[in-house]
């Protein structure tokens, strides 16, 4: 299933539906909604702890949906420090006094049960699951990496969607390798064959595709951080904990 | 949890854990990486360059650097001028961003450590190991000839200057055996020229001592470059790694040297990965018949996949190519010379009884072998049982007469490939008629590995004729083609070429022990007799495959097929499909790729009742191949009881 997401304008860099935007407001409803658009873009971290505190699949996605009613129900954000936090800490913070409550968790996994409230598409997140199973690797890591992967995802997403929508899919979907400057993307002239073009246009194609992810990476963090101002460092941060050894403590 | 996948999950390039929800094997470290350090400026450049532009005005020491050599994913080589000896030199150094990590501080200091430690005609001289302002750095002999990448083009054909070059480097690997240093990351690249032509092993950055343990053994199976990694690197710890490791690597610069391309080439690094550990590189001759056939008898040698297969040291490796350079001296020796040797009676008369006394002793221990050996060496191995092939119609077992023509046209045209045998259309039908079995255990009955379907909807010479060739143990569609009845001509030469090509490779099966294969095949006949003790026991008996090799991905989807079957039939549903989820995951952490475990994942969820995530999950089965495994044997379903 792949469930629509609400994805940030990429342009400009400090999008409207912000996590720096729940913190100023607290109380108005805008704020309500941002957030509640923020955690369904953000549940595979949540969904993926669960699951390693051993919980069936099931569970899981039923008490990450509890989890999600709960902090937007209680308006727990609005009793966020707005000095101190990004939405990850904020949401790391949360997950951990709840799951450390039982009484509430029992009761969230009630309400979960029977809610549809944050479309999960499990699949996706099952399948890489494992893939971080490493022992001895801290619960907030393990968080933190999924976190890193679901902030580069969203902003791949919100990538393709915008080329989409500019009816340019298959150039989007030729030159991603493209991105990654450590995989073997195929050769300019290979690409420029296969989208029916000079391989002059290609590179450009290729600069314009890598300037726009960089864009897309830090539109999509700017919704995760309080200000501006911390974009890049949090860039730096999710960077350094999926590091094989990360020589950096958890923030 | 499976935690013993290093390797074909990471990334090469960065070691990190890979995402398989990130589409085109992108690593998401890396894309976060290349958003942190290389924003284009305005006027064009990279902040690297901009970087590097202002850190060449710098000295370091007694050292003035004057421009950049080369960067790699740890440092930065630069060409420098020695004030005090009036020289010009490279000096190495962390790039910036590395040098914030104590690991890579580390490794780098113990590789300077260790090729100051090293003094060999074959190994680049380091002079000076030094630190500047907190910068560690080593200085060493400048190469001016570039590397031997830049060389391959050039040394094609030019195959006695191959086997000199690549006996010199074995010599120095092997020097550095004798000091317990492994290089682990031997590569065209790292063999660097200087002024005279002399080629200089270099780069010892990811170098360690043999069977000593290291603080830094977190990343140690992750390392090295992909194309030239021996398949033990992927899987083994690297204290546990030999000499045969960079054997390994010396096997694959010959290959490059002689074909012009790596054994893996032209592939993504997940895929690369992938094929060191399970298939066999195209042989050498196939690529230019020219090479030497000794050459390719050596190079081969050196990347067998187990350790032990391949030349015990460098220096054997080093030995036999300077024996096959002898060979091929004397072979251009003259004409007289070899009709002297050829004439000389006594020599041939003590090879013809040389010969026959070895021929007698094969013969005798042969029969030796037999006699106590003789149930394990008459056992079919389940790897070349796989190497048969069936042409079917599709409607089993009363085709149309048109569907039965087109059968055995295809049958027909199929006869004589190469390693491949193709069953008789008779002998097929008549087991098809004699047993109501589905389709699925008729084909296992027959050991087969792969059958090509036929399927003709109506009757006539101008109806649409349908092929599939699948690949029965992977559930994978090898082939597929469409054709008018009466033109089936270039259709099966089509399939033809296409299954041989799918030959050459080996599957991916092909280094799981034989014992875990035949204890996943027996776990496959009992799963489809859909009775509680059979499942019983091919639960046990996927299993058992699994202890055998715990990295079987196909026992692991297996094993979840049951476990499904399980669920549906006997009770304890959500139980027991929990435990096929869990298990398809395992398989697919192992193999991503592998469509019956999306397969099997997928007919979990349907299960489960999550009706929607197993028609995605159905659907990526399908983009990877996946020919539903059970098609043939179990509940049909098809895309459409998804949509509910």
């Amino acid at each position: 299933m792949r469930h629509q997401r609400d994805h940030p304008p990429i342009n400009p860099r400090f999008p409207d539906t912000s996590w720096g935007l729940v913190l100023a407001t607290r109380v108005d409803a805008n704020a309500g909604n941002a957030l509640a658009i923020l955690c369904r873009r953000y549940w595979p971290p949540v969904y993926a702890s669960l699951r390693r505190q051993g919980l069936p699949p099931a569970d899981a996605e039923d008490l990450t949906q509890g989890f999600f009613l709960h902090l937007i129900e209680r308006g727990i954000a609005a009793r966020a420090d707005p000095q101190r936090g990004r939405f990850r800490s904020f949401l790391f913070g949360s997950l951990r006094r709840f799951l450390a409550d039982d009484r509430e968790r029992v009761h969230a996994l009630k309400r979960g049960g029977d809610s549809v409230w944050v479309p999960i598409d499990v699949a996706e997140t099952e399948a890489s699951l494992n893939f971080d199973a490493r022992s001895g690797v801290p619960f907030e890591l393990q968080f933190d990496r999924q976190w890193a992967r679901t902030v580069v995802k969203n902003a791949l997403d919100a990538l393709g969607t915008e080329y989409t929508g500019q009816g340019q899919t298959l150039e989007y979907e030729t030159l991603r390798p493209c991105l990654d400057p450590g995989a073997e993307a195929p050769s300019y002239a290979a690409l420029a064959r296969h989208l029916d073009r000079s391989e002059g246009a290609v590179k450009v194609a290729v600069h314009r595709l890598r300037k726009r992810f960089r864009e897309a990476l830090r539109g999509e963090i700017g919704c995760t951080v309080a200000t501006a101002g911390e974009i890049e460092d949090e860039l730096a941060y999710l960077r350094n904990v999926l590091a094989v050894s990360p020589t950096i403590e958890p923030t | 949890m499976n935690t013993t996948r290093a390797g074909s999950l990471r990334c090469p390039s960065c070691g990190s854990l890979r995402d398989p929800s990130l589409p085109d094997e992108l690593c998401a470290r890396c894309l976060l990486d290349a958003a942190l350090s290389s924003e284009t400026t305005e006027d064009g450049g990279s902040d690297d360059e901009h970087e590097t532009a202002a850190f060449a005005r710098r000295r370091i020491g007694r050292y003035s650097l004057t421009g950049e050599i080369a960067r790699g994913g740890a440092g930065i080589v630069y060409r420098a001028w020695q004030d005090d000896l009036g020289r010009e030199v490279a000096l190495k150094m962390l790039t910036q961003e590395r040098l914030e990590t104590r690991e890579a501080r580390d490794r780098f200091r113990r590789e300077a450590e260790l090729m100051a430690g090293l003094d060999h005609p074959g190994i680049l001289p380091v002079y000076e190991v030094g630190e500047h302002e907190g910068l560690p750095y080593y200085c060493m002999k400048l190469a001016e000839g570039g590397n031997l990448a830049q060389r391959i083009p050039g040394l094609r054909g030019r195959y006695r200057d191959v086997a000199d070059l690549l006996a010199s480097i074995a010599h120095a690997v092997a020097y550095g055996h004798a000091r317990g240093v492994l290089h682990r990351d031997l590569k065209p690249s790292n063999i660097v020229i200087d002024a005279s032509g002399r080629c200089l092993l270099t780069d010892f950055g990811l170098a360690r001592r043999m069977a000593v343990e290291s603080t830094l053994t977190g990343v140690d199976a992750l390392i090295g470059t992909p194309r030239y990694v021996a398949p033990e690197v992927l899987t083994t710890a690297g204290a546990q790694l030999t000499a045969a490791a960079d054997v390994y690597g010396l096997g694959a610069i010959l290959y490059e040297l002689l074909t012009g391309r790596a054994p893996f080439a032209e592939l993504t690094p997940l895929q690369i990965l992938q094929q060191i550990a399970t298939r066999r590189p195209i042989a050498p001759r196939r690529i230019d018949a020219r090479i030497p056939g000794e050459l390719e008898t050596i190079c081969l040698r050196c990347l067998e996949k187990r350790p032990g297969d391949r030349y015990p040291s460098a220096a054997a490796f080093a030995d036999a190519l300077e024996g096959w350079q002898r060979g091929a001296s004397s072979r251009q020796k003259s004409s007289l010379q070899r009709l002297t040797r050829r004439i000389l009676p006594s020599r041939r008369r003590v090879w013809a009884w040389s010969t026959l006394a070895l021929a007698t002793g094969c013969v005798i221990a042969a029969a030796i072998l037999l006699v106590h050996y003789r149930d394990y060496l008459l056992t079919p191995d389940p790897r070349v049982a796989t190497r048969t092939l069936a042409v079917l119609p599709a409607d089993l077992p009363n085709p149309s007469p048109t569907e039965l023509a087109a059968t055995r046209a295809i049958s027909a045209k199929l006869q004589g490939m190469r390693a491949l045998g193709v069953l008789p259309i008779e002998g097929v039908l008549r087991r098809a008629r004699q047993k109501d079995f589905p389709q699925g255990t008729l084909l296992r009955g027959m050991s087969l590995g792969a059958f090509v379907q036929v399927k003709v909807r109506s009757e006539g010479p101008q109806s649409p004729v349908k092929i599939r060739a699948v690949d029965e143990l992977r559930s994978e569609i090898l082939w597929q083609g469409e054709a008018q009845a009466g033109n089936l001509d270039d259709l099966a030469k089509r399939l033809r070429v296409a299954l041989e090509a799918k030959r050459q490779q080996q599957p991916p099966e092909a280094n799981v022990p034989r014992a875990a294969l035949a204890a996943d095949l027996r776990g496959v006949e009992l799963v489809q007799r859909y009775e509680n003790a059979s499942n019983d026991a091919a639960i046990e008996a996927f299993q058992q495959a699994i202890a055998i090799d715990p990295k079987f991905a196909l026992a692991h989807a297996d094993l979840s097929l049951a476990y499904g079957q399980r669920a549906k039939r006997y009770g304890g549903a959500a139980f027991w499909n929990d435990a096929a989820i869990t298990e398809a995951g395992r398989s697919l952490s192992l193999d991503p790729r592998l469509a019956s475990a999306w397969d099997t994942l997928a007919l979990a969820y349907y299960y489960r009742g999550w009706f929607q995530r197993a028609r995605a999950t159905y659907q990526r089965a399908r983009a990877w191949g996946g020919a539903r495994r059970l098609h043939a044997r179990g509940p049909r379903l098809s895309i459409g009881s998804f949509r509910r």
